[in-house]
């Protein structure tokens, strides 16, 4: 019995502490978040606006990518750089087999940023830490890709 | 030949990792497999988990989508103490006892698959008591020593199937192996003994299942079979008036099964950066401990055959376990844990030998992540109980009016790694 009590008492400590939890809101986004399309999409608006891609490989039951979603991809500074200087992509391993096996890509969550002229500019794996996914950001879209390496780059911030 | 060669790498692995446990402390479970479900002060069901979801809900090797191998252990130091009714109090020496964990998770190519394979200790207990007052009252000043070793450990293959995006399921096999040795007043003529080698092996399966409800709520649940352990091939000695220590080899001892056990977990993402979790369940000792009875035959001076029964009917047991996690930085999370399962000792049976007293463990813990590894660390406290025997006051209750305390210190670390 005492133990069933104790039970009863840590299910009601729990519903309560649910309720008192700030829970997350879409206005913490700042913006309705990343403007995610399909690959075949994102190609045809690549070719009308020659902006690199950004391909998000995932899946949706993924704990990491879940994460790498939670972490980097719902940051409003992260949203808003992204749907101005990139066309996002997002691919799920399992529904899009194909576009997984192009890539070579067997890991989630993989990132690939594709140039305008279509050769990949970058490539990471795993939970990345925002700050640095920021300085990926910034190392595509101001097109330093074209002179030096990703590793260079970072070390030659300040 | 490979027929038998399969089979000893198997036994020589669980017997590699067998651990000399101290009281493990949700009555001989472990609170929690590994430093991230044990920093959660075990409430791990509903709650993404990499290679020790083998020992977890296995449905969350699902979520796991990589290659993944984690290696750690716990360190176990126990602390107990038993006053005779009537006599001083004797503490325990001291103990340290190491609880490996290894594990591999991989997905299974493109599918929605994943398999892993791991060796954890499941639990176990000890104790070593020396200079122990035999019977204070009759006997003053007779001393001698009372001590336990059990350990379980289970070798676990383990896979787990994305039914949907939401709903996950998972299945391990325990392939167990356990063992048992103990001291019982060995200077004690005709009534205390030592007991050695007693070894079982044993098949149990555990099923779990994983539902995500929404961004914010997860569920799930879990159900492990009994372990029967058939424990033979011991030894033991008795000193016996006019045969001095009397020798037995063929030892066996029943009674003793690891428990079936349900749990049901959920966890809540409250924040961005906060997840709480809860678990509950029911272990059923009650049908797995009742009389352990030792038996010995084949003795090396004629001694008669033995049959000693440890009365213990131990009651079922309800485990709460709540967890929180919080992310400090993108690097660096913490977590804070409570646990609370109520003895399954009955003080009418209450033995020093076997003193899974502790009921309420405070639990705290920590990742750091960077590239594709983590290293996860966590501290378990189980608060000192202490309980006395008030059952009868007769031969077949040789503990009468003990009183037995019982503390823990578990430190947890493992190491990752994703590829």
């Amino acid at each position: 019995m005492k133990g069933i009590k104790l039970i009863l008492i840590a299910l009601a400590a729990v519903v309560t502490l649910t309720h008192l939890a700030v829970p997350v809101t879409a206005g913490e986004h700042g913006e309705q978040g990343v403007q995610w399309l399909t690959y075949e999409q994102g190609l045809e608006k690549q070719r009308e606006l020659k902006k690199p891609l950004l391909l998000f490989f995932h899946l949706s039951y993924c704990y990491r990518c879940k994460d790498m979603e939670r972490k980097v991809y719902e940051d409003s500074k992260v949203i808003s750089y992204i749907n101005q200087h990139f066309i996002p992509v997002i691919v799920d391993l399992d529904k899009e087999k194909q576009t997984a096996k192009l890539f070579e890509v067997n890991y989630t969550p993989t990132h690939v940023f594709i140039a305008p002229d279509g050769s990949t500019a970058l490539r990471e794996k795993d939970v990345i830490k925002k700050s640095r996914f920021e300085r990926m950001l910034e190392y595509v879209a101001e097109g330093k890709y074209k002179t030096i390496d990703f590793d260079t780059y970072e070390k030659s911030l300040p | 030949m490979k027929k038998r060669v399969i089979p000893g790498l198997i036994v020589a692995t669980l017997m590699f990792f067998t651990p000399l446990n101290g009281w493990a402390t949700n009555g001989m479970n472990m609170i929690g497999t590994g430093a991230v479900s044990a920093g959660m002060g075990g409430a791990d069901v509903a709650v993404p988990a990499g290679c020790t979801a083998i020992a977890g809900n296995p449905a969350q090797l699902a979520t796991t989508c990589n290659r993944v191998i984690t290696v750690g252990s716990a360190l176990m130091f126990p602390d107990m103490e038993d006053q005779p009714s009537g006599g001083s109090n004797v503490d325990n020496e001291f103990q340290m006892f190491p609880v490996p964990f290894i594990g591999y998770a991989q997905r299974i190519g493109t599918s929605r698959w994943s398999a892993g394979i791991g060796v954890f200790a499941q639990g176990g207990m000890g104790v070593d008591f020396q200079d122990v007052e035999v019977d204070p009252v009759n006997a003053p000043g007779f001393k001698d020593d009372l001590m336990s070793e059990v350990g379980f450990v289970r070798l676990s293959p383990t896979i787990a199937y994305n039914v949907s995006d939401k709903l996950t399921m998972g299945a391990s096999l325990y392939a167990g192996y356990a063992t048992i040795k103990y001291d019982f007043f060995p200077s004690l003529a005709n009534m205390g003994h030592k007991v050695r080698d007693l070894s079982s092996f044993t098949l149990a399966g555990r099923f779990g299942v994983n539902y995500q409800i929404n961004d914010k709520w997860s569920v799930g649940a879990t159900y492990t079979s009994e372990s029967s352990l058939d424990f033979d091939d011991g030894e033991l000695t008795m000193n016996m008036t006019g045969l001095g220590e009397v020798k037995y080899d063929n030892v066996k001892m029943d009674g003793f099964t690891w428990p079936r056990q349900v749990e049901l977990g959920a966890a809540y993402r409250a924040t961005p950066k906060l997840l709480l979790a809860m678990d509950l369940s029911w272990i059923n000792w009650s049908s797995a401990i009742k009389t352990v009875t030792v038996t010995a035959s084949d003795s090396d001076k004629g001694g008669p055959p033995l049959e000693i029964p440890f009365k213990m009917d131990w009651d079922d047991q309800y485990v709460v376990a709540i967890g929180a996690e919080y992310e400090l930085t993108e690097s660096f999370k913490v977590r804070a844990g409570y646990n609370y399962g109520n003895t399954p000792v009955t003080n009418v049976n209450l033995s020093p030998i076997f003193p899974a007293l502790v009921e309420h463990h405070a639990t705290v813990g920590f990742t750091y992540s960077w590239t594709n590894w983590d290293l996860d660390f966590a501290y378990e406290h189980a608060f000192k109980n202490t309980e006395t025997n008030d059952g009868a006051m007769d031969g077949s209750n040789p503990f009468y009016g003990s009183k037995v305390s019982h503390t823990m210190d578990t430190f947890n670390v493992q190491m990752s790694y994703r590829f």
